[in-house]
């Protein structure tokens, strides 16, 4: 095991030589809870809001970017998803709260693979399911009489034909 | 007791683990999935409309519209989502009914484009000219993704727009009746990238021939059971295309495509539709049967795609394969090999195919079922392939049912291969847990033989999975 141990040393070390022999630009992205979290230019690339300032700015020194709308922990799992090819084994383990907060992140930063994958996971959540289903996962609140919802559901009675409220 | 020595040393050297439920994944990255972090997560209240919009996109039109009763801010969100999609789950109406829903929706919507129009219809009566009046209307909204799924029965023209659509990328034709292009003046479809044709018959050959030459970026085809009444064989040349899904039992075809890099040709008789040869290729999925007076239009195809770096073989393929004594051509550039089995005494063939792949680094095999073992009819090949000295990493064996040629096979990588790093055996999912453990025994032992012959320089992962079934 000794043996074994030592080589993985040697490839770690090896390893750290290559990366910092490369030295790639960073940039820092600074999220919502205030942890600084340094990420590969490349990775920003598919960050089309921060590229653009990037574009705008073109600075060699590294840059710092503030994520106010965005949590360590979001923007972390976001990170996993891009480093996992966007593999949809990955977002089905996300939660509801993660998925509706990275949907908006997507968004945000203007991240097209990524908004495409979690809207259409969402949609996916939602399909089928009954009226309430759909409140209680947006956190939407009923504000129509009961009248109202009646009359609603009457001038779109064909939509609702074959729907079974569960 | 030098022996067990040697097995317990094997177990330390090598991650191996023998998972009792399902399956093993990667350890690292993923888990940190599993752990649920309980850290604040600020709920959103809500998600603003342009989202929502996009989320509603997804979804077929009749369940986008009972969102209106939600609440009051949702009551006419609906109308501003960019896709109508119009899936098979309407109820039973007549067809004036769904004619005038359609049109009041179309009143109703806000969305100034129809970015996806889908209408999908397999038994109810749709009348033709709401499909043209529903295609023109999109088309006049900037529309980008077409997909017509109809049963109709009767011939179906489709509005002249549509054939010089300029934003249309992505168009999906299926309609098991006659369509008419022949009535069509004049077809341009400058950003067509994806066409899928799925059961048409068309009047003529030559319409189809006209379509194809007016998509100058296409990229994606996808060519199932189209029929023309024509008897003379005819050309596609497509210069752009990149992917090819190919169905065809007609021998008249012929797809020259240059620049494909993936192919699939599935079911298809084989015939002499790919006709060049594609030195860009990249992966290629065959599935197609002949029999022996075929054997020329399979070496064509052979020779079509032999410089492919992925090729998948079917059960059926494989079996035919095994079966004729067809001179497969040398793969040079193949780098990962996937076969479905299902014939018994395949390890002939797999030596055979391996002395033709001299870069092979992955091989998956995957049995789909075993048949009893008969005997032996096929020569051993002595020498040992190129590949397998200097290439050969991974070695993956799906649904092992422990047979002699399962046995032999396993042994004849592990024994023979110089530099082989992995080795996945996935036990046959219905294989009873007393036939699985004397599997895995015999592996065991087969690894602990191997280690002997010092190829544990280079294996570095051994890994077992067997996942219990519910029959036990």
């Amino acid at each position: 095991m000794g043996e074994r141990g030592e080589e993985w040393e040697a490839v770690m070390l090896r390893k750290a030589e290559e990366e910092e022999s490369k030295a790639v630009k960073k940039v820092k992205l600074v999220t919502s809870d205030g942890v600084t979290m340094e990420v590969e230019i490349s990775t920003v690339k598919e960050m089309e809001t921060i590229q653009a300032f990037m574009n705008a700015t073109d600075t060699d020194n590294s840059i710092i970017f503030p994520l106010p709308k965005v949590s360590s922990h979001i923007l972390s799992r976001i990170m996993e998803l891009m480093s996992g090819e966007y593999d949809q084994e990955l977002v089905k383990r996300l939660s509801h709260e993660e998925l509706k907060e990275i949907c908006m992140v997507a968004n945000y930063l203007n991240m097209k693979t990524l908004l495409h994958l979690t809207a259409s996971a969402i949609a996916n959540l939602i399909q089928n399911k009954s009226v309430e289903f759909v409140r209680h996962f947006f956190n939407i609140i009923n504000d129509f009489t009961p009248e109202e919802e009646v009359q609603l559901r009457k001038t779109h009675e064909w939509a609702f034909e074959g729907v079974d409220e569960d | 007791m030098p022996i067990r020595g040697s097995v317990l040393s094997c177990f330390c050297l090598f991650p191996f683990s023998v998972s009792p439920k399902g399956k093993i994944r990667s350890s690292g990255k993923n888990d940190a999935f599993t752990v649920s972090n309980e850290e604040q997560i600020d709920r959103i209240s809500f998600l603003p409309d342009e989202i929502i919009c996009h989320i509603l996109s997804f979804l077929p039109t009749k369940e986008i519209v009972t969102t209106s009763v939600l609440s009051t801010r949702w009551k006419t969100l609906w109308t501003s989502v960019l896709t109508l999609d119009f899936e098979d789950n309407w109820p039973c109406f007549f067809n004036t009914t769904f004619a005038s829903i359609v049109g009041s929706i179309l009143d109703q919507r806000k969305a100034k484009s129809i970015k996806r129009l889908c209408l999908h219809n397999h038994n109810k009566s749709f009348s033709i000219d709401l499909i043209g009046t529903l295609v023109s209307t999109a088309v006049s909204q900037n529309l980008q993704e077409l997909d017509l799924f109809c049963y109709c029965y009767l011939e179906v023209t489709l509005p002249n727009t549509l054939f010089t659509c300029k934003t249309i990328s992505i168009l999906k034709l299926s309609f098991g009746s006659t369509i008419n292009l022949n009535v069509i003046s004049s077809i341009h479809l400058p950003s067509l990238k994806i066409l899928h044709l799925y059961l048409l018959y068309l009047e003529k050959d030559e319409s189809l021939m006209r379509f194809f030459s007016g998509c100058p970026i296409l990229e994606e085809l996808c060519y199932e059971e189209v029929k023309s009444n024509n008897s003379t064989p005819f050309k596609i040349f497509l210069p752009s295309l990149k992917k090819l899904h190919l169905k065809c039992h007609d021998k008249r075809v012929q797809i020259v495509t240059p620049s494909l890099e993936y192919i699939q040709v599935q079911e298809t008789k084989v015939c002499d539709s790919l006709v060049c040869n594609m030195s860009n290729l990249v992966k290629a999925l065959v599935d197609i049967y002949f029999d022996h007076c075929e054997k020329e239009y399979v070496s064509k195809l052979f020779n079509g795609i032999h410089h492919t770096k992925f090729l998948e073989l079917s059960t059926y393929t494989t079996e035919v394969l095994a079966n004729s004594s067809f001179g497969f051509p040398e793969f040079h550039n193949l780098v990962h090999l996937k076969l479905c089995l299902s014939t018994i005494d395949y390890c002939f063939l797999i030596q055979l195919m391996l002395t033709k792949c001299p870069k092979l680094e992955i091989l998956d095999i995957d049995k789909v079922y075993e048949e009893s073992e008969r005997k032996r009819t096929q020569p051993r090949i002595t020498l040992v392939p190129n590949c397998l000295s200097s290439h050969l990493s991974v070695f993956k064996f799906r649904e092992y049912g422990g047979s002699k040629d399962d046995l032999e096979l396993t042994k004849y990588i592990l024994k023979n291969s110089k530099v082989l790093k992995t080795v996945t055996i996935e036990m046959e999912i219905w294989l009873e847990a007393k036939k699985a453990s004397e599997a895995m025994s015999k592996l065991h032992a087969l690894l602990s033989a191997s280690k002997f012959n010092k190829l544990s320089n280079s294996l570095s992962t051994f890994t077992l999975m067997y996942s219990i079934s519910s029959n036990i």
